[in-house]
């Protein structure tokens, strides 16, 4: 079996605080291919951004590994394993230097990771200003004179600058409007296409994600409580959390709600991830909790062919396979 | 019918830039009955804020408003005195803004900045009075422990609780109109969610009007009862929520719906050709025509009105 592009198991982060131990990522598996993009999803405090910056490698894990083509991750990562890991951060307006020319953000990784020199490096960054479709005169503009959507297709042509094989995308189209949003997507499809890259998603935007995930992983307080294909985990999902987040999306045509599941009211606040609810971690919240919920920490299950859920409604299947290799 | 409780008649407005002039706001006109829930949605740039600003008087230096009426139960706000409409804002009309960090005051508590709209409001009451009815406010918008979120400063607070603190300075004066420019924009979405969820439950329990700014569809589509969509400076369509999102006819209002990706599927769509205008000079006529796919090279360099098509659907633009 081929080795997957980045393969993440049983992955933990939790951080000291003063008010105790912050359990942000507790045990969280998956693998992402080549060319295929897995969204990550999940309200504040699930852990998703954590788990993402893990994998730039932003923060080091507590426990567990993250693997890019088969290679442990943990340590200090050499120049060039940093080159094939990129990010792309939600506001551009702060992850592009202000006091550089779009020229320089570009020419700086090539410098960097030693992949242009002199007149190539001018050379490179018209490539790369065009690959995003903007103007080469944009070249000798500041960030201060481009709108949202062209610092953010800047903040992606300089993420691509080094041919990396993994992208990571943090919100990437928060902070814009519907049509801005619209091109910024088609662009990192294109990309995707033409390039190969593999892309790790992370959004709230459900819609989206419908439409730009090949495969989507839900997180909760932590946890991963589901996953499945795009298409699956938008028309059936499982975990009662998911149902109910999906079932509050803002829609816009009555095709979309009518996919949507019965309206599910989010009872009471998120607990705290310093003090985890016992058992399911959702159990506080779950409208269809029942006798095991509250004391017993539901399994992975693969309840169809790439499609997994923890709950214990759904307990008698058989265990995922992140699972079966569980020490 | 019943006097509207707001009425914005044909509105101009621009601000004095070193260039010359924006003339951003180019005859914005709307209607708020008592009660209802207007959503004004409009892209980054297309002068919602103006507009807000504009019709409580709050304009920077260098904004003027340049034509039109403002009329507030009847009486128009252009021609107020100082003195009427200080009377006015914060009572009858208050407003909520995009930055809750920016609106609430760094160097006072939370208690303190309660305290103040109260005593402003109701001079003869009595301290222990505006401390009750301070917690009172806080516990209405959800706030945890409210005794003690009194003798906080704001910088202790998450995003979004220092939205819930305005919304609960807002609520405080028990206004008939409450103008909030997209207050979940600083905030995590499902924050923003709940944020939402609250808002509405507490304007609907006032039975008080609000112009809810924002550029999000899903949302109006979900909370209010009638849409206003601006594109450059004014209003192109008008209707009751359902009427508007099952029958959108303008091709800007199309546009924008073709534009969000939807939960049934159907890939990244294609986005709007174009870019918004320059106000400084800004197209001639219609503004979205350069970028209309139903351009007509007669029809549209003159300025379309708005025509009402039946269903209380308003929409400017020449197909009609």
């Amino acid at each position: 079996m081929a080795v997957a592009l980045l393969e993440v198991r049983h992955l933990k982060k939790y951080f000291h605080t003063a008010e105790g131990v912050v359990r942000a990522v507790d045990d969280v598996s998956f693998t992402l291919d080549a060319g295929r993009t897995l969204g990550l999803v999940g309200e504040s405090g699930s852990g998703k951004t954590t788990t993402a910056y893990m994998i730039a490698g932003i923060h080091q894990p507590t426990s567990g590994e993250v693997l890019f083509e088969g290679r442990n991750l943990a340590g200090p990562r050499s120049r060039e394993l940093r080159r094939q890991i990129q990010m792309v951060f939600q506001d551009p307006g702060t992850s592009l230097n202000p006091t550089h020319s779009i020229k320089d953000i570009l020419t700086l990784p090539l410098r960097v990771h030693g992949l242009a020199r002199g007149p190539q490096l001018e050379a490179r960054a018209r490539e790369l200003i065009e690959h995003v479709h903007l103007p080469a005169s944009f070249l000798y503009k500041y960030p201060r004179e481009l709108s949202e959507g062209e610092k953010q297709a800047v903040a992606i042509a300089r993420a691509i600058a080094v041919n990396p094989k993994l992208i990571v995308l943090d919100e990437p189209t928060a902070s814009l409007d519907v049509s801005m949003q619209a091109w910024i997507l088609r662009l990192l499809l294109e990309l995707q296409q033409e390039f190969g890259f593999a892309y790790l998603l992370i959004t709230h935007d459900l819609s989206l994600m419908r439409n730009f995930a090949t495969d989507v992983a839900i997180m909760y307080l932590g946890r991963i409580v589901e996953t499945a294909p795009a298409d699956a985990f938008f028309t059936r999902p499982r975990h009662p959390y998911t149902q109910m987040l999906i079932s509050s999306i803002p829609v816009v045509t009555d095709e979309e709600e009518a996919l949507k599941p019965a309206q599910v009211v989010s009872q009471g606040e998120i607990p705290s991830p310093v003090n985890p609810p016992s058992g399911c971690r959702f159990h506080t919240r779950c409208p269809r909790r029942f006798e095991p919920c509250d004391r017993e920490e539901p399994v992975m299950l693969e309840l169809e062919p790439g499609h997994c859920a923890a709950c214990h409604l759904y307990s008698g299947g058989q265990a995922a396979p992140s699972q079966r290799d569980n020490p | 019918m019943s006097q509207p409780l707001l009425e914005v008649r044909d509105l101009s407005a621009g601000y004095r830039v070193y260039k010359g002039f924006l003339r951003v706001l180019d005859g914005v006109s709307l209607t708020v009955r008592r009660g209802e829930k207007i959503g004004l949605v409009g892209e980054s740039g297309c002068g919602k804020t103006t507009t807000m600003r504009a019709i409580l008087g709050v304009l920077p230096s260098n904004g003027r408003v340049t034509g039109g009426q403002v009329l507030f139960e009847g009486r128009d706000l252009r021609q107020a005195s100082p003195r009427e409409l200080q009377r006015l804002r914060g009572r009858k009309l208050t407003a909520i803004f995009q930055n809750p960090g920016a609106a609430l005051n760094p160097v006072f508590t939370v208690g303190q900045q309660l305290d103040a709209v109260l005593r402003a409001h109701h001079p003869g009451m009595p301290a222990r009075e505006r401390r009750q009815r301070a917690i009172e406010a806080l516990a209405s918008v959800r706030l945890p422990d409210p005794e003690r979120l009194l003798n906080n400063y704001p910088v202790q607070l998450s995003g979004g609780m220092k939205q819930r603190v305005c919304i609960a300075l807002a609520l405080l004066s028990d206004a008939d109109l409450i103008i909030a420019d997209e207050p979940g924009t600083a905030l995590d979405v499902t924050i923003e969610d709940q944020v939402m969820r609250l808002f509405m439950r507490l304007v609907e329990e006032r039975q008080s009007a609000t112009i809810f700014i924002t550029h999000s569809l899903g949302v109006v589509r979900q909370w209010m009862d009638r849409v206003y969509v601006m594109y450059a400076g004014s209003i192109v369509e008008a209707a009751p929520t359902q009427e508007l999102f099952r029958n959108p006819l303008h091709p800007y209002t199309q546009a924008l719906l073709k534009a969000v990706p939807k939960l049934t599927g159907g890939g990244i769509p294609k986005g709007i050709e174009g870019r918004v205008p320059d106000y400084a000079h800004p197209p001639a006529g219609c503004r979205f025509h350069p970028r209309c796919p139903f351009y007509s090279p007669d029809r549209c360099p003159a300025r379309p009105a708005l025509v009402d098509v039946g269903n209380d659907h308003l929409v400017a633009c020449y197909q009609y």
